[in-house]
Formats: structure tokens, sequence, C-alpha cells
């Protein structure tokens, strides 16, 4: 067993754990952030459990929570509650981006981290960003829709 | 008054893209699915699944396991109370195998533990022993006399054998027959959220399974006649379901949830895992149709043969169901005067298939609008132009005898949209190296379950006591937006904002019973069900309202959510509802509406599930850029025509066709679900390749037609499966376009191409 | 899932120490072992987490060598400005990996230690001679990458070694470099083959030096030295491409797999190896260009 210190969403945690656990157990099962998602069975092959782990996005189901210790993680929970959604959940609902919504978290954020290295990004830049991130109900179409809505109104807020 | 369908220029809400209230929670990660339900004391569940692809199973020995600390109970057949063998059409498949294993990843036993890495323990201590047999894992060979049997009534399943006209002399006036054999791959529906169910007791002691379902009213029964339990004993409740595109309409692990619930009466969660669900959960039917194809010289089709072999696996699933959908679809939008198709479902060892979206019609349009090209190029016909010749027209009947009727009306459209999209992608120039092609592809699809089926949806209308609308909706959301399809239709019938519309989930307490979500007639039954309880409604709200006012119930009126006095005055329905709630009363109303097959336009004579009666067209055109060399295929330009009789929501239904249409580039190209080396099934997201983002078309344009169809709810069609059954088949013919490789087998494997010697175009 | 202890050693030298017992495995971005972990395809009992030795993350270029530490991510890779110049094939290969959640994390000393068949950085590191520096309790040695590739899943590291960076010429003046990939998918893409082809020509165009390495073809990536032989002193055109890439695929040992077959990974090989060499010829323009030819 193992005691793992890590700030999520801005708030400190002390976790006891086991060392195979991943970032993904602990955020899912010792916090209940329950929109950190397991699609693919923790072989890091599509998005559902996508983080930032100290500002770069990751799959938590890849991250040993050994090396989680003193991190700092953003999870989409972090990103806004439903009271006040951020540009970028507003623009996936408002686009028509979310059916199912299992792949809509860690979508999301990849798409924050990408306009927050690329404010103005291109149709394929949108697309390289989100090609970590499976979906199997929108097509991801409205997803590059969403995408550059959301970065117009981040550029307006400038 | 209520807004009449039929008046169908005027609207408030239909047609707009409303955006889905369940929208901001899933944006926000807070939407609840079965695996993140929070219910303290809950116990990890596993499943122990067979090793075998086919085994006896001489004994299962679990009391090692069951000494474990932390194992809570290891659950065999034996423990099961009820009825251990079940299954949605064929009573076939066991809730936990004791004699025999017929697939790789059949369950065996199933251990309750306090948590995940106790139940992994247990799982690991618990000793079968098996008596590996034979297996077969392909339906041509299983029919073969000698053939390891799957089940001890025989590998063939099911065998349709449908006609019309005179298939002899249809060949005999032909100027040109054509053979071809088609082969289409066992596909994994590949939902991210893998199959989960949830078992508890609740407030008043009586046991409840959350699933993530299509079908929560049938897995009830299900799970009650497992355990023995009268049904009013068992309640269902829908989670928020993350996919199904009918992989869910199962109910193997809600029963083991039940099960594994009410023998330990604690509460019990079973999760699926990646590996599981590609295992051990239905499949799209892998298929060889063979077709024989016979035309005059003009390019009129005389006369269509086909034998079509679907690999059903082990257990029946939805079988018999897809290979009588299947055999409907082979015709097409096409009118083919003589024609036979024989259509046979077989088991053999493989992981079972099922339902999944186009439930055989993505199989026969492959090989049909395969073949169509085959022709027009042996013809040196334009293939759009071919199509022309034979399309169907309103009068012309399919070979089932159903009238074809006024639907096909759409077809002259899709084909202008069709030729225009064609000219308009045949002027992209490709990227260096590589050659672009176009090709397209109509497409038939049906709505509803087929004749014979039952195939009703229940729901009610109550008014809140602050004048709100409440849909308790019979039948599950699974992310496509029927629910909010239906808060538009209810809303627009009822001339109220939909904002003031809500749904509650489905749970059996609450709920009537709505049936399944399948068959891409949600919007239409429940639309109209919701339309009907409307009209009931309203005519409650006023006959309360008479009697509380003390006036005469026809000199009141409903409009917009009021209530009109004699006088001009208006009262607000809250005024009505919230008196009626202080008097313990709620102002509600359910209708049933079923699906419509009236006598003359149905044949008798057909097996159980045909003929489907409603139908609507479309069709893909697409754009691809094929390497000649490397033989890889992209995607670049996509335009997707379909009539889905009056867009609700234009948002939603732009969603569908996408996403079906990139299910589909999946289901041309990379995905297939096989036996590899080591006699393992490819099964994980590794070696299953489904699109990424990068894998779209830049562009996808959807041309939607609006041809109301009479009987439905503001004149909806359908339009769940359609977006996905042209497109492997135009994939296919923009290929052929593009470097003269016709390929007959999915997917379509970029060696076909590098190997040929192509004749460039 | 298995049970392991983890163990975060604060330097290179403890890391040593606690891998020296022989039973340890050194980690870094996990992209490859917590995988095989889940899968079943490996056993470890402890784990050394290397990921938090900020000796070991740096990129420098120094006297036309390139030093990459042995935690440099591929996302650090993709994005170096100094490799864009010194080790253009090694960026492409780099931008081809996965996608940005497994590139943030991949490390290119798990791509060495993991040694599979189609690791993309490894071509690129081939055709510039890369020598990589393992550390134990008694010091460094130094192994050139060749020799360090012993099969799939096999290196020649030692027990108690760890690999702390890789050494590799940078990119001459007068050469040139790319990399080319063809995966079953536009987006998180295995290599089904991949080629890196690095060129020097003279004045007239003819052939001085040529590299050529191969991935996801052979038991490990390999060199070519027939196709490289075989272009000393050819002008280089559309003939002599072809040939060179008929040579490439005859040395080569691919297997079927449910990703293609031999035949198809032999074919393919041919291609990218006429490409990459055209392509190279075809102009400078090229030679700067980020664009991965993923196939």
């Amino acid at each position: 067993m193992l005691t793992v210190g890590l700030t999520v969403n801005g708030s400190f945690f002390q976790i006891r754990t086991a060392p195979e656990k991943t970032l993904l157990d602990l955020l899912r099962y010792d916090l209940g952030m329950t929109g950190v998602k397991d699609a693919c069975g923790g072989v890091g092959e599509c998005g559902a459990c996508t983080v930032l782990l100290d500002g770069k996005l990751v799959n938590a189901c890849l991250v040993l929570v050994g090396q989680a210790e003193g991190r700092e993680v953003v999870t989409i929970e972090g990103l806004a509650d439903e009271a006040s959604l951020h540009p970028i959940q507003h623009a996936f609902v408002e686009a028509g981006a979310i059916q199912c919504g299992f792949c809509t978290p860690g979508a999301i954020l990849a798409a924050y981290d990408l306009l927050y290295h690329n404010p103005h990004p291109d149709d394929n830049q949108i697309r390289e960003a989100l090609s970590g991130n499976l979906c199997r109900c929108t097509g991801y179409t409205k997803m590059v829709a969403a995408v550059h809505n959301a970065e117009k109104e981040l550029s307006h807020d400038c | 008054m209520i807004a009449e369908p039929s008046r169908l220029d005027q609207t408030t809400t239909i047609g707009k893209s409303e955006p889905r209230k369940d929208g901001p929670a899933k944006a926000a990660g807070l939407a609840l699915y079965v695996s993140d339900i929070s219910m303290p004391g809950v116990c990890y569940g596993a499943v122990l699944r067979s090793p075998h692809h086919h085994a006896r199973i001489l004994s299962i020995a679990t009391s090692a396991a069951q000494a474990l600390p932390g194992v809570t109970a290891v659950i065999t057949a034996w423990d099961i109370p009820g009825k251990r063998i079940h299954g949605p059409l064929v009573q076939d498949q066991p809730a936990l195998a004791w004699e025999v294993v017929r697939h790789m990843g059949e369950p065996v036993a199933l251990v309750v533990a306090e948590d995940k890495t106790s139940a992994e323990k247990g799982l690991a201590a618990i000793q079968v022993e098996y008596e590996p047999l034979e297996a077969v894992f392909d339906a041509c060979q299983a029919l073969q006399p000698g053939a390891p049997l799957v089940h001890p009534s025989g590998n063939l399943l099911t065998e349709y054998d449908v006609s019309s006209g005179d298939l002899r002399s249809g060949f005999a006036q032909s100027e040109i027959i054509l053979e071809e054999t088609f082969q289409t791959p066992r596909i994994s529906p590949a939902y991210l959220e893998a199959e989960s169910a949830l078992g508890y007791f609740d407030e008043e002691d009586r046991l409840t399974v959350v699933v993530s379902s299509q079908k929560p009213f049938d897995d009830r029964q299900h799970i009650a006649e497992t355990l023995k339990l009268p049904i009013e004993e068992v309640r269902v409740k829908s989670a928020v379901v993350g996919g199904a595109f009918g992989g869910k309409e199962d109910s193997e692990l809600h029963i083991l949830a039940g099960l594994a619930t009410w023998l330990t009466k604690r509460p019990v969660r079973l999760v699926n895992t990646r590996w599981e669900s590609f295992l051990a959960h239905p499949k799209r039917h892998p298929a060889t149709l063979h077709y024989k194809l016979g035309a005059r010289a003009d390019g009129t089709l005389l006369a269509l043969e086909a034998v079509i072999h679907m690999d059903t696996g082990a257990y029946a699933s939805y079988g018999p169901a897809v290979g009588s959908l299947l055999t409907e679809m082979v015709q097409g939008a096409y009118r083919i005067p003589n024609m036979r198709v024989i259509t046979r479902v077989v088991y053999t060892n493989s992981p079972y298939s099922g339902a999944m979206r186009g439930f055989g019609s993505p199989q026969a349009h492959f090989a049909t609008e395969s073949m169509l090209d085959i022709l027009a190029a042996r013809l040196k016909m334009d293939p759009l132009e071919l199509r022309r010749k034979n399309i169907l027209q309103p009068e012309d009947h399919f070979f089932t005898r159903v009238q074809v009727g006024e639907t096909a009306k759409s077809l002259p459209l899709i084909l202008e949209q069709a030729s225009a999209a064609r000219e308009r992608l045949r002027q992209s120039t490709p990227a260096a190296g590589r050659l672009s092609g176009v090709g397209l592809a109509l497409s038939l699809q049906s709505m509803g379950l087929g004749h014979r089926v039952p195939d009703d949806s229940t729901n009610r209308l109550e008014w809140s006591p602050d004048g709100r609308l409440v849909i308790y909706i019979g039948a599950p959301e699974l992310g496509q937006g029927m629910q909010t399809a239906v808060e538009q239709i209810a809303a627009e019938t009822l001339g109220i904002p939909y904002q003031a519309v809500e749904t509650i989930d489905v749970d059996s307490l609450v709920s009537p019973n709505g049936g399944v979500t399948c068959a891409s007639r949600m919007t239409y039954l429940v639309g109209n069900s919701v339309i009907l309880a409307a009209r009931k409604l309203v005519d409650e709200t006023l006959l309360y309202a008479a009697q509380k006012l003390n006036l005469p119930l026809e000199q009141l009126a409903y409009d917009k959510g009021m209530v009109r006095l004699p006088d001009g005055q208006q009262m607000a329905v809250s005024e009505f509802s919230g008196r009626a709630a202080e008097e313990g009363l709620i102002l509600g109303a359910s209708a049933m509406f079923s699906f419509p097959y009236p006598a003359e336009r149905t044949p008798g004579h057909l097996p159980i599930g045909m003929p489907h009666i409603m139908h609507a067209f479309g069709a893909n055109v697409v754009r691809v850029e094929v390497d000649p060399e490397l033989g890889t295929v992209l995607v670049k330009e996509m335009v997707a025509i379909h009539d889905v009789g009056r867009v609700i929501n234009r948002a939603s239904v732009e969603g569908q066709v996408e996403g079906g249409a990139v299910m589909a580039i999946g289901y041309a190209l990379t995905e297939a679900m096989q036996l590899k080396e080591g006699q393992r099934w490819v099964d994980s997201f590794t070696e299953y390749l489904i699109p990424t983002a990068l894998d779209i078309p830049d562009k996808i344009e959807t041309i939607l037609l609006e041809l109301p169809e009479i009987s439905g709810p503001f004149g909806v069609k359908g339009i769940a499966e359609m977006g996905l059954v042209p497109v492997a088949p135009a994939i296919a013919n923009a290929v052929f376009d593009a470097v003269g490789v016709r390929a007959t087998e999915l997917p379509i494997r970029p060696e076909i191409i590098a190997f040929s010697q192509p004749t460039l175009s | 899932m298995p049970e392991f202890t983890f163990l975060s050693p604060k330097s290179l030298a403890e890391a040593c120490q606690m891998l020296s017992g022989g039973s340890g495995r050194p980690v870094a971005g996990c992209t490859d072992v917590l995988p095989q972990i889940h899968q079943g395809k490996l056993n470890v009992e402890r784990l050394v987490d290397l990921s938090r030795l900020k000796e070991l993350d740096f990129i420098r270029l120094q006297d036309g060598q390139i030093s990459i530490g042995a935690l440099a991510t591929y996302e650090a890779l993709r994005t170096d400005p100094l490799l864009q110049k010194a080790a253009p094939s090694l960026v492409q290969a780099a931008a081809s990996v996965g996608c940005r959640q497994t590139r943030n994390r991949g490390t290119l000393g798990g791509n060495l230690g993991n040694a599979s068949p189609a690791g993309d950085s490894l071509p690129p590191l081939l055709v510039h001679n890369a020598v990589l520096v393992l550390t134990s309790r008694s010091g460094d040695r130094r192994l050139p990458l060749l020799e360090f590739l012993l099969g799939p899943g096999k290196t020649a590291l030692l027990p108690g070694e760890v690999i702390r960076q890789v050494d590799l010429e940078a990119l001459p003046d007068d050469a040139r470099s790319v990399f080319l990939k063809l995966g079953n998918r536009q987006g998180m893409a295995v290599s089904i083959a991949s080629a890196a082809v690095w060129l020097r020509l003279d004045h007239i165009g003819a052939v001085q030096e040529a590299r050529i390495a191969l991935g996801a073809v052979a038991p490990t990536a390999i060199r070519c030295p027939e196709a490289e032989g075989f272009l000393l002193g050819e002008q280089l055109d559309l003939a002599s491409a072809a040939e060179a890439g008929k040579l490439a695929a005859q040395a080569c040992a691919p297997i079927d797999d449910v990703r293609g077959s031999a035949a198809y990974r032999r074919h393919a090989v041919r291609a990218l190896v006429k490409r990459g060499l055209s392509n190279l010829v075809e102009k400078d323009m090229r030679m700067n260009s980020m664009e991965t030819d993923t196939c």
C-alpha cells in the first residue's frame, strides 16, 4: 500500500491505495470523479479517461498512482459545474456534438488542450487533436464544428 | 385546439435544432451511467468465462473460491431458482452454462465479492473441468455433413425462402447474367460504454436492477422468470445509456445482476470489460451472399437469385429476425420482376450475432448496390442511369407483395440530388500520387418490427402542478436524441414551449411499457403515442376545468397551454393542475400506439417478422482517394441524401446520419472481428479499429428530404439506421471508379488494390 | 490485475541500485507496459519509476552530435526546434505516434526498452547511427542501437542497467532524411511498415552515402545494407529508387498478422523506400516540411 498526495481540480487529497492502481482508478473510485471513464480496459486506446496532468493531456489509465504523487490533475469536473459551463462545453451542447455522452468529457478536455496551445486551429488540427478520443455516435463532424464555435467565443472573451 | 400534424408549415419547435436537455450534464461529466451510480456497500460482480470455443463441462468446483476472504458468493447454474435458459426469440441461451459451452467467453460462473481484487482472485480459484470439442467458425462449413453440432437441434437455425415471379423465365429472357459472391465481416457495435447492470433493493425492499439497455421491460421479464418471481416484484430502471446500436437488446448481464443481488441480498454491480463486450455480447452477422443477376442489354433488371448464409454464432439472439429483414432488403430500391432469396441463419461456435444498426440491411445493400455497379460496368452504362431505369414506382410491389407506396416518390428526387452531388464531387482534384473516385449507392430501409411482431408503444403525459408537461416515456433514450424529438412533438402538439416539457427516464415503477428502442421507429411510434395521449390529456384537462369552474364542457377550449373561457379569458393549465394536486389528483393520460399493418397492405403468407410495410429511401455519394501502389483508401467527401419524412430536430437527424456514415466507413475499410493467430478472437480496440477523428471525410454534406409519412407524427419516418446502410457499397463503388478494382469483401483491404493490375479510368 | 511494488528512486544511481537485483522493470510513460500488464502479456514484481529523474529529460546538440535523454517524450521530440533541423525523420516519426495523450507520456527510453518491431522512433535512430548510453552502478557503457535490439521485446539491457540517453549524428548540412509510415487507420495508427531514409548526394546528384532503416517488417527494426550499397555512386532517379526499394523488400522478414500479410508488408516496403528516396531528391522543401507521410 502507499499514500498518494495530489491536487485534483484545485483541492488537495491524500489517498491510501495500492501501487498497481492507476490514476483512473484513483479518480473514479477513490475520489468519485465519474466523469473520468474507462471504455477500452485501460490500454490507452480510447481517450475516455483523458485528464490534464501538470497541464499535459494524458490518459489517466496509463499513469500509475505513484507517478501522480505531488502532481496537479484537472478532470472534466474541474472545467465547470452544471450551472456555468465552460465555453467549450457550451459549444458542444449547442452544436449537437453530444449524443450518448460517454466520450464527451475526454473530447472536451482534448479540445480545451488544443485551444490553449492553438487558439485558431483549422479543421485538420482539430481532427488531429481529437484523434485520441474514440466516439461511436457522432462521427466527430459536429465536434469539429463545436470547437470552431468555441474558438470564436473564446477569442471574443479576450 | 391542439396542433394537427397535417399543418406542416407553421411550427414553433418542430424543425429546430433545440439543444438536448441532457447535454449540459453530459458535457460536465455529471451524467450517471450504470458504472457511475454511487451505491453504498455495493459488491463487485465478475463473470467466469469459457476459455474454449466449444467444450463439455465435466465439473465446476467453487468451494475454494467461496472460501476466499472478500468473496461473498460464487454462483452457478444450479443456484438459479427459475428459468435457466432464455433468449429474445429462441430460448437457447443459458444464463450460466452447466453442460456445454458453445463460444469463447460464454458465462460459466458468477463471483460476487467486496471489491475487484477479491473478485478476480475468486475467478482464478474456481476450477472448471472442460472436455474440449471440435469447433466450427464458418456458416457454410457448419452446414456440411459431419460438422460439429453447436446445438442438438442442428446447425441450421432458420431458413427463409421467398420468391416472386418466375425465376427461370426471368433468366431465360436475360441477355446478360452475372454471378458474384460477397462477404461481410463480424462487426462489433463498439459503443463506448460496455454492458453494465446494477442490482439492489429499493426503499420498499423490491429487487431493482438499473440497466444500460434498449428494453428495460423485457429485461424485467427475463429477470423475473430467472428468479421465479412475480413480475411486480422486480423493478427495472434505465440509467443514462452510453450507446447501444442494437447490441444492448439482449439481457445477459441484467439477468446476472438480478441473480447476484437476489441470492446475496447485497447490491451488486456488473460491468463488462472491453474484451468481454467483444466476446460475449451480440455482433453484426457476418454473411456470405451469392447473387445471380439477370438483365436485358438495355439494363432492365429481370431476375435476381440470392443465396445468403449468415453466421449467427453460438446463440440465436435476434438472428432469425435479422435474417428475415436481410431477405427483404435484398431487392433494394429496384423493380425486379422475378426474384428468389434464400437466407440461412446458421449456428457456429463464434461469438453470437444479433441486432445491430441496419439489422441485415447493410449486408444486403453491400451486395445489391455493388452488383448493380458491376452490371453497369459490363453494360458500359452510367451506374446512376442504370438505377434510374429500374427504380421502384409507387404503384409497384416489393417481392414480398407489399405495395411500395407514396414513399417511392422520393426516389427521383434522391437521384437528382445524387447526380448533382456526384458532379460536384467529381470536380475535386486529389492529392499528389492519389487517384480520385466517386461512387454512389441507394438505400431502402424499413421501419418497424415486421408483421405479426407485437409492436406497441405506450406513453403517459401529465401536467405537473406548476403547469409543465411531464412525459413518462416507455422506452429508453440511447443517446440518439429520441427524448428530444418526442419532447418537441409534445410541445408542438400542445402549443407549449419546448422548455416546458420534461421526460422521466424509464422506471418500471412509474413508466408505461413502451417496448424496445430499436428499428428506426421510436420517433414514429412514441411520437404518435404522445400525440394521442396529448389529445386525451386535453380532454381530461377541460373536463376537470369544467367541473371546477362549473361551466359546460362545450364552452371551454384549450389553446397553447391555456384554458379559454366563454368570455374570452384565459387561465393557465397550472391553475388546474395545481388545484388538482391539492386535491391529490393528477391530470394525466396514457395512450398506446401500435405500428399499423393495415390488412389491405399486408400479405399474410410470409414468416413472422415479414413483411415490413413502411419504408424510406436514401443515397450516399462518396469521393475517395486511393493510393494505387499502397492500396490505402481515404474517404474525402461525402453527400448523404435521405428522406426522413419530417425533420423534427435537424442537428439530431444530421448527427444520426453522420454517426451512421462514419460507423459505415469502419465497416467498409477497417473493422473485422476475426479469429487470429493462436485461435483467439480480435477483442480489443488495439486490433479492432473503429474510425478516429482523422478517419472521417473533410466534409459530410447531409441533404434531408421531407416527403411526409401520412401516418407519422408531423410526417416523420425514421432515421437511425438509414445513414449507415448505403455507405459501404458507395465506398466500394468509388474505389472501383478510382482504380478499377472491385472489392467483393469487406473490409476492403489495401492488399487487393495494391496487388491488382488496375485499369485506371 | 496483478500486484506489484512500485519504487520511486530519487536519482539515477538509486534507480540502478533498485534494478540491480534483476527483478525490476524500469518505467516512465507506461504507454506500453501498462497495456501489456492489463492484457496479461507482462508479469512484473516491481516497477522502478524513472519519470521524475529530471537528469534524463533533455535534448542537446553539441559538435554535430545530438544527445536525447531517455525521458524525452514524443511530444518533446515532435516540437523541439533543434531536432527539426538536426533529425527531421525522428520528428516526423514522433508526430506519427498515437495521439496527443500518448505522445505526452511515451518516452524515447520506453520505445527503446520495449523494442517493439514496429517502434516508430527506431528506424530514424538507426539511420542516424544512434548509440545508446546505458548506465549501471558500474558506470556507463555505449552500445550501438543495432546491437541493442535483439528481437521482439528483447534488448541487450543487463539487469541493473538503465538507458540514460541516445546519441546520434546530427544531420549534416549536405544530407537529408525522411520518415514514412503505413498504418491501417489515419489516427492512432500502429505501423504495418515504416521506413527512414537518409541520403547524401554529391554536386552532380550521385549518391555519396545512403542509409535505409525499416520498422515493423522484421523481428527488430533493421538497416538494409544491400540497398544502401547498391545506391552508392548511383544517380538517384526513379529506376534506382525502385531498385533500392526492391532490395530493401528482400532484406526484411515480415510476418502475417491481423494488421497485414507478410506479402503486403514486403510490397509496402518497396513502395515506402522508393518514395522516401524520390521524395528526398524532389527537393529541399520536403526536408523541412513537417508533414508526416502517414500513408
